[in-house]
């Protein structure tokens, strides 16, 4: 109960001072995929803060927000082919299960996942490919580890 | 000569797209000797940390760096002016990049490689996280290391043997380097604050001489080379002598690339060979 209402005022002072910060302030050692997922969010919407832009930053850490509070954050909408091949691979590895045994690889394959399309969208090849290749890393791994 | 040319041939291939040089460092083993092996693993570690920050401009950068050392290519320690606006920054970065190629001596890189690797490591790690406000702690924590890893070094290096057998005076002997643009003797704000250091630490004594070696890079021609190293090493001494430095304390060299820094093939653009190393001494 205790957790719920400090989650509930995150989301409320995200409404103040920004999805970001308050994402920053949240708690990220409950080790579930929830918690992962956030940090991992957090981590994301930092470079993308320290790079100017903000209003990626804040979508992202508002999905981080999102996953803490046990709402729904899942991956990003496709923009391509082989973005929507990718998601398929992805959503088939987020099971209960899989999130309870390797929370940590399944949180930074569905940020990757999320950095891949945010990226390309943008045209940043660089980082598009940089996401891209560690995203297929991560889940090659998953799929060897998880089954 | 094989293994450079394979190297020199996977960086290019690899920097058109920075998620494979880290990919290819994970599956790299180093070659080299324990200075460059030690590189490649700090390189390696800080790339990964980096790309779990989603920094892959970074992380690709310090995977290059890192594939470099594990092909046992000579890996030198980063630009400050790529990394630091601030002039004050700056000076303290520059003073600190000068002391450490002072020390990366092959005496030192031989006899304490893990060492000498980690010092030059340090350095960059503490380059790269200055740059970010949020950072500050890691950037304290680097450069706390590298202050650790050089006073280290100092404490073993060769003009302290020196001078404990009695070989060289007990004077506070020192080197400092002012890096240069290529083509140019201009000073830049960085080598500024290194030479007002150096008149600074002259102010108020005597019977000090200073010597400065003047050198370039291999890109050009030589001839010419000759004459822009010692131009280089005049305008150092000129900026001196302005800051209080006394003219007639001063000797002037010049090297021209006869003696570069770091080894390259001619024809080669590199910045840490288009230098001025200042020596002082009684």
């Amino acid at each position: 109960m205790r957790a719920k209402l400090a989650l509930m005022s995150l989301v409320w002072l995200a409404g103040c001072e920004g999805q970001l910060s308050s994402l920053k302030q949240a708690d990220f050692t409950r080790g579930d995929f929830s918690a992962a997922l956030a940090r991992e969010y957090r981590d994301y919407a930092d470079s993308q803060a320290e790079q100017g832009q903000t209003g990626e930053a804040e979508r992202l850490a508002a999905k981080g927000l999102a996953a803490l509070s046990g709402q729904s954050a899942a991956p990003d909408e496709p923009i391509s082919k082989k973005h929507a091949q990718a998601r398929s691979e992805l959503l088939v590895l987020l099971t209960d299960d899989n999130k309870q045994n390797d929370p940590d690889g399944l949180a930074r394959a569905q940020v990757l996942y999320d950095c891949w399309v945010s990226e390309e969208k943008r045209g940043v090849q660089t980082e598009s490919d940089a996401c891209a290749s560690e995203f297929r890393a991560v889940v090659d791994r998953l799929k060897e580890e998880l089954g | 000569m094989k293994h450079c040319l394979a190297a020199l041939l996977m960086m290019a291939s690899l920097s058109a797209c920075s998620g494979y040089s880290l990919q290819e460092l994970r599956h790299t083993t180093p070659s080299g000797n324990e200075f460059n092996q030690t590189l490649t693993w700090r390189y390696l570690d800080y790339a990964e940390e980096l790309a779990r920050r989603y920094d892959w401009s970074g992380s690709a950068r310090f995977a290059d760096k890192g594939l470099l050392a594990a092909y046992n290519n000579e890996v030198g320690p980063e630009d400050v002016t790529a990394y630091v606006d601030h002039p004050d920054a700056a000076i303290e970065l520059a003073k600190a990049r000068g002391e450490l190629l002072a020390l990366l001596s092959d005496k030192n890189i031989n006899e304490r490689p893990a060492v000498a690797a980690e010092a030059l490591f340090f350095f960059d790690c503490w380059l790269a996280e200055q740059q970010k406000p949020t950072r500050s702690d890691e950037a304290s924590a680097c450069k706390q290391r590298f202050d650790d890893r050089i006073a280290e070094l100092a404490d073993t290096s060769f003009e302290k043997v020196l001078k404990e057998q009695g070989e060289l005076p007990a004077v506070d002997t020192t080197s400092y380097m002012v890096f240069f643009p290529w083509g140019q003797t201009s000073i830049s704000i960085e080598g500024a604050a290194v030479i007002d250091g150096v008149a600074a630490q002259l102010a108020g004594t005597d019977g000090y001489e200073v010597v400065l070696n003047g050198h370039s890079d291999l890109s050009g021609d030589a001839k010419y080379n000759l004459q822009l190293s010692k131009r280089r090493a005049e305008a150092v001494k000129a900026r001196l002598a302005s800051a209080g430095v006394k003219d007639e304390a001063i000797k002037v060299f010049a090297f021209g690339e006869s003696d570069p820094l770091i080894k390259t093939k001619d024809g080669v653009k590199e910045p840490q060979n288009r230098r001025v190393e200042i020596f002082l001494g009684e």
